[in-house]
């Protein structure tokens, strides 16, 4: 992981490796300090930046070759921006129907496709922009 | 993440602590299996000490639950942390997860 730090931002570039989310932690940790993020907003971002990384780790790269993946944290005040950047095959977020059926019964309930959901329900914004060959992901959540 | 498993008279307590997430759900998911596979039918996950849970353990919960409502087990959790509790709420497992607030609570439905 290479970080880039200021005072109201925190730019990280990680290998396409499930290892890195370790990384994320820690900076979230850091993060959270000087921002003075509570437990709860901190564990919300952690959670919605795992399932982004994780689904980008997952599905993305059809070849076998590294990959980069970049994350910027922004503190605006009243909220977190968060933007991901990566190289891999186009990933609409916008258009995902994965929406799980949160009320279906034990038998009926799907195993899977939570990610997206827990995403859009705990950012107030998510938008999606295909740049240069790559999958923008801008979320923000209010504090 | 620590996986600690007990025996109770009347269940088996599973005690998670730490963080389960895409990493490591495997290992959570593959002691499930094992106690079910050793005829274990009435599994009680404690979460005291669990401080996060992403799909990856969500998920793993889930194939848990299901399993054994076929073979007519019981799949209990306690003592959610609020942000766990946040998440199984988001995603509706709140309505099909047996939660209890306590641990005497959940024993007592086994």
């Amino acid at each position: 992981m290479i970080v880039n730090h200021s005072t109201d931002t925190c730019k990280c570039i990680i290998a396409n490796q499930l290892s890195e989310i370790r990384n994320i932690v820690n900076i979230l940790d850091d993060l959270a300090i000087e921002w003075g993020m509570s437990k709860k907003l901190k564990n919300q971002l952690n959670l919605v930046v795992e399932e982004v990384v994780s689904n980008i780790m997952k599905y993305a790269y059809p070849d076998e070759n590294n990959h980069l993946i970049t994350l910027e944290f922004c503190n605006e005040g009243n909220y977190i921006e968060i933007k991901v950047v990566d190289d891999g095959k186009t990933f609409n977020f916008l258009e995902a129907k994965t929406q799980p059926d949160i009320e279906a019964s034990v038998d009926d309930r799907k195993v899977g496709g939570l990610g997206i959901h827990l995403i859009n329900s705990i950012m107030d914004s998510v938008d999606y922009k295909r740049i240069d060959n790559k999958n923008v992901l801008i979320l923000t959540k209010n504090i | 993440m620590e996986i600690t498993t007990k025996k109770h008279e009347s269940c088996t307590i599973i005690e998670i602590k730490g963080r389960l997430n895409t990493t490591n759900f495997a290992e959570l998911e593959s002691e499930f299996n094992k106690l079910i596979d050793a005829g274990k039918r009435s599994l009680l996950v404690d979460c005291s000490a669990l401080d996060y849970v992403s799909s990856s353990g969500l998920r793993v919960f889930l194939v848990a639950l299901k399993a054994l409502k076929k073979l007519n087990g019981k799949f209990v959790l306690c003592n959610l942390q609020e942000g766990i509790l946040e998440v199984f709420e988001v995603s509706g497992f709140i309505t099909i997860f047996e939660v209890y607030v306590t641990k005497e609570e959940a024993l007592g439905v086994f």
